[in-house]
């Protein structure tokens, strides 16, 4: 007797199949998984109460702390596929109102948000959650949490979960705990709250805010929060393209009209919220069920605080960068110039085309802090973050089935 | 009876399914897992791998120790500090460009104080060899507890410096500055050119030579206004940035505050 794959197929139903593959795979010592690039783990694999999926790898790294990498969203009617390659926080600049310092804190600091600077977590402070190892460090928080209302409509409501996951690192007597959040919708949010002491006090209240009775004064300072995002959607990742979308106010602002560029080689750009402006990333094969190529989005709705560099900070003159995959590549800025490597965005934009390519994105978010009296002694904690949300992923909305 | 035998034949038949369909799901999971195990390319460099990187760097610097014509650095001359000669910064697994080899390598950073040059190397660390070797200059990756704990020292040795802080400590804190455990610090690396103004002839060197600047607090965290800049290639003090000064009065060429 010959046996083949498909004569088995043929002859039991999915159910045996799967009980059998199950035992199988239990008797080769591993689980029923996807093949990841991972284990053990750095290998995070959560279905969410309503059935949406999310896979991932995690490294811890000196630098940035935790990189996350071979991120897969599957739907709740089973529809996987790959969106990022790998994503992390990029840089956190740090910059006094008085120009007593300007600091650079994954690259500059000693041993930025990781090695010695990241918090070993307790069960405390993970409720309900699952610590994830680095060694004998706790290192991440991995908790699914309920997050209200996915949608209602009259009597059709939907409850959601979000798969979070976080990471506290200590740099210089700032606290940062650095959050990312994976929603049942697909959608990805990157966030960092700022806690710890104030950073700086002085005297002169022309450059911060009297905090006592006294003459301290609490120095302003901006942090610029840079994260990098290394889209692969599908199962290409070579084959990627981004558009500038804008909304377009008539001459008597009475209509808008949509307008979709297509940037076709490297470049920063800034937001502009009179236009609305965001930016997608879309594979540029891979279709939904009603033929439109799918895509996720970059859609800015916090950019109150602004910032332009000095004439030494050519880097951070935009607050969105494209560009083509580079390895070396991992900084916006004073990142090293190792085997011929860039300084920064500004060093990496140069004119290489990410017309269907491997391209990256780089998102700052800027935030002013004035300190406050409320600041003394510990800083409670302030957010920042952004939202990237899946754009004709599917035909229709996954979670009402 | 044949109905019992056909009977017993379709059992067996689906038995044998049965046992043929497992014996294919384990080999089909087996070479899965023998799959994943050789692709798992993100996993971090384990304890062994960590070792290893460490001893294929070994000979890379010591090749450049014995470097003809290769200057030793000098003592710090009235301290019972030891001199830093070459420090490990930094190992990791090395994030290749995709669709390269899988094979496992890691970046081994080595400064070396003398020559102001940070030793790179790339090691495979499944097949025992080194990869890649350079030299770079101008190049600084973050500093290691040992190095802040080296600067703090030399900050600390310096009279002139430690009356500045003894000062400045009194003045935010009210008690006076008795020991170095009084204070709590952290630093990072400092680049001459990030400092659009207020830079002492000694602190230009900042960016190739290896410098860290200080930040003190006091142990309950209020902040020192004082962030001295200290040359780990020199040994010495070049400046003190005045915190909330704009112009950064400095010492090291005089203080002044």
């Amino acid at each position: 007797m010959t046996i083949s794959r498909g004569t088995v197929l043929r002859s039991y139903s999915n159910g045996s199949l799967l009980a059998l593959c199950a035992l199988g795979g239990l008797w080769a010592g591993t689980p029923m998984a996807f093949a990841q690039s991972c284990s053990g783990e750095n290998y995070i694999d959560e279905t969410l109460p309503t059935g949406s999926r999310w896979e991932m790898c995690w490294e811890h790294r000196a630098q940035e702390g935790i990189v996350w990498a071979d991120v897969y969203f599957t739907t709740a009617d089973g529809l996987r596929r790959r969106v990022l390659k790998e994503a992390a926080l990029a840089q956190i600049h740090v910059v006094f109102d008085d120009n007593s310092a300007r600091l650079n804190q994954l690259t500059d600091t000693g041993a930025g948000l990781g090695a010695a600077n990241i918090k070993d977590l307790t069960a405390d402070e993970c409720p309900d959650g699952t610590l994830l190892t680095n060694g004998s460090q706790s290192v991440i928080c991995q908790q699914v949490m309920d997050r209200g209302y996915v949608y209602k409509s009259y009597n059709k409501k939907k409850q959601g979960y979000v798969l979070s996951l976080f990471s506290v690192s200590s740099v210089s007597n700032s606290t940062y705990k650095v959050h990312w959040r994976f929603y049942d919708d697909g959608t990805i949010e990157p966030a960092i709250g700022l806690s710890g002491h104030l950073p700086a006090t002085g005297s002169d209240s022309q450059y911060g805010w009297t905090l006592d009775a006294g003459n301290t004064v609490g120095v302003a300072f901006t942090n610029n929060y840079y994260w990098r995002m290394d889209f692969d959607i599908g199962g290409n990742g070579n084959n990627d393209v981004v558009e500038e979308i804008e909304v377009i106010p008539s001459s008597d602002r009475s209509r808008k009209t949509i307008s979709v560029t297509q940037l076709s080689s490297e470049t920063g750009r800034s937001f502009r919220p009179a236009k609305k402006r965001s930016w997608r990333i879309r594979d540029a094969s891979t279709q939904n069920a009603d033929g439109h190529l799918v895509s996720y989005h970059v859609d800015p709705l916090h950019t109150g605080h602004g910032y332009t560099g000095t004439d030494s900070e050519p880097w951070a003159k935009h607050d969105f960068y494209v560009t083509r995959y580079k390895s070396c590549e991992r900084f916006a800025s004073s990142n090293p110039s190792i085997g011929g490597c860039g300084t920064g965005l500004h060093e990496y934009v140069d004119g290489e085309s990410i017309n269907v390519d491997d391209v990256v994105l780089w998102y700052r978010v800027t935030r002013h802090v004035l300190p406050r009296a409320e600041d003394r002694a510990i800083m409670s904690i302030r957010w920042d973050g952004f939202q990237i949300l899946p754009r004709d992923w599917t035909a229709t909305n996954p979670l009402v089935l | 009876m044949t109905s019992r035998i056909q009977s017993c034949r379709s059992v067996c038949l689906r038995l044998s399914h049965l046992l043929a369909a497992a014996i294919l799901c384990v080999v089909v999971s087996a070479a899965t897992y023998a799959d994943t195990s050789e692709s798992r390319t993100l996993d971090p460099l384990s304890h062994e791998e960590l070792q290893a990187a460490v001893d294929l760097n070994q000979p890379i610097l010591g090749l450049r120790d014995s470097q003809p014509g290769k200057q030793q650095r000098p003592s710090e001359p009235g301290t019972n500090r030891a001199v830093l000669h070459q420090e490990l910064l930094l190992v990791e697994r090395r994030q290749q460009e995709k669709g390269q080899s899988k094979n496992r390598l890691a970046d081994v950073y080595t400064y070396d104080y003398a020559a102001n040059e940070l030793i790179h190397v790339i090691v495979d660390v499944g097949r025992g060899t080194v990869v890649h070797s350079e030299f770079l200059t101008g190049v600084q990756l973050p500093l290691t507890p040992k190095e802040v704990e080296h600067a703090m020292q030399i900050v600390y040795e310096d009279s002139e410096q430690r009356d500045l802080i003894n000062s400045e400590f009194t003045r935010v804190t009210g008690r006076p500055l008795n020991a170095i455990s009084d204070l709590r610090y952290k630093a990072f690396v400092f680049h001459a050119d990030t400092m659009t103004e207020g830079v002492s002839e000694a602190t230009q060197n900042c960016g190739v030579h290896r410098c860290a600047q200080l930040l003190l607090y006091s142990a309950d965290n209020i902040v020192i206004d004082v962030s001295p800049v200290v040359d780990l290639s020199e040994g010495v003090v070049t400046q003190s940035v005045i915190m909330s000064d704009p112009k950064h009065s400095s010492s090291g060429g005089g203080i002044s505050r």
